[in-house]
């Protein structure tokens, strides 16, 4: 019985797919020790919601980090995998970018605004590239600004640029770097 | 009366344990599984074993090969764990105890390497392994080897039968 292991890294395993987080899984959701889960660019689908949401909603787990980067949940993966995220209390990092959110996913969106406007430990939160057009940022912006303690909200720069203020949170030591890179062009 | 912890003099985590924690030893045992097997022993894992220029222990075991030709295999990774566990007949010494990090990229290890980390992982009790990171991408693992490293992962509750396409309501 392991009661080491802190970070699992399993990115570009292209071949473990849904099935292979729902074998995953099995385990994870009654994991007490693991902090940090990377599953970038692994052929997670839509049914993978699922699992990441079995595997949050396990009330001793500890994870801190969950990296889903790359892969493929999509609108209904993003549905299923807010009920474990609103349960889970340890949680301050989540990465969706590039997870094929599509703009007629306004439902999940607002589900997953709704679900992260009232979370308390979450503090960081990427959904870059992601296409969601106006009507999902607006979704998730009706949301997003009742919860102060995130304070990094990484968002595709594809929305208007209105929309784009609105949701976008980048910590200040990001900016910091950001305009020290800038002066340094100079 | 019970003596304070803190007066004990704290372990250093790079401190040689004996031959538990040597690493020639480990790569002397892990070449004789290679051996018994029939495969070549792993250039990258003989440079971090036997070409550190430190005599302490090693925590971390990073494999990035730059090739096909030095990638670990699953028979390779099968017999590192070996080694790493003392599970060989002719072993020198018992298990290779130091190892905090573990990171196996683009190695082919696949479910079968998978599988035989996870034999590992579960047998990291906190008391003699001790592995904090496990870091394998690009391996072509699959559902099989995913089932084995969770289930390594898992804390012995298990509440629902495992089924890939089965829907949970209730999570």
């Amino acid at each position: 019985m392991n009661k080491t292991l802190l970070t699992l890294n399993l990115d570009y395993n292209t071949t473990l797919g849904s099935d292979g987080l729902a074998a995953l899984s099995r385990g994870l959701r009654v994991n007490s020790t693991l902090q940090n889960l990377s599953l970038r660019f692994c052929g997670i689908d839509e049914h993978g919601g699922q699992y990441v949401s079995n595997i949050l909603a396990f009330p001793k787990t500890c994870i801190a980090s969950i990296n889903m980067e790359g892969n493929q949940l999509g609108g209904f993966g993003l549905l299923k995998l807010c009920p474990g995220l609103k349960s889970n209390a340890t949680i301050r990092s989540i990465c969706l970018a590039d997870n094929k959110f599509k703009p007629t996913d306004v439902i999940a969106l607002e589900c997953f605004g709704e679900t992260i406007s009232k979370h308390e430990t979450l503090t960081e939160v990427s959904i870059v590239r992601n296409i969601i057009g106006n009507d999902g940022g607006l979704a998730l912006s009706r949301h997003l600004e009742q919860n102060k303690k995130i304070t990094s909200f990484k968002v595709d720069t594809t929305l208007s640029s209105k929309i784009y203020e609105v949701l976008s949170r980048i910590p200040v030591s990001e900016k910091k770097k950001g305009k020290k890179k800038a002066s340094k062009k100079k | 009366m019970p003596k304070s912890k803190e007066n004990k003099p704290k372990k250093n985590d790079t401190e040689s344990d004996g031959p538990e924690s040597d690493p020639f030893v480990l790569f002397r045992n892990y070449s004789k599984q290679c051996e018994s097997v029939g495969i070549e022993a792993n250039e990258t894992i003989k440079k971090v074993l036997c070409q550190n220029e430190n005599p302490n222990s090693i925590c971390q075991l990073l494999i990035f090969p730059q090739d096909n030709s030095t990638a670990l295999s699953a028979a390779g990774c099968r017999a590192l764990v070996s080694a790493i566990l003392g599970e060989c007949n002719d072993c020198d010494a018992g298990k290779y105890t130091a190892f905090k990090e573990i990171r196996i990229c683009n190695s082919n290890i696949g479910d079968e390497g998978a599988i035989a980390l996870s034999r590992l992982l579960s047998k990291c009790d906190g008391i003699d392994q001790k592995c904090l990171y496990l870091e394998l991408p690009d391996n072509f693992i699959g559902t099989r080897g995913a089932l084995a490293l969770g289930r390594s992962l898992c804390c012995g509750v298990s509440i629902l039968p495992y089924s890939p396409h089965h829907s949970f309501d209730h999570p």
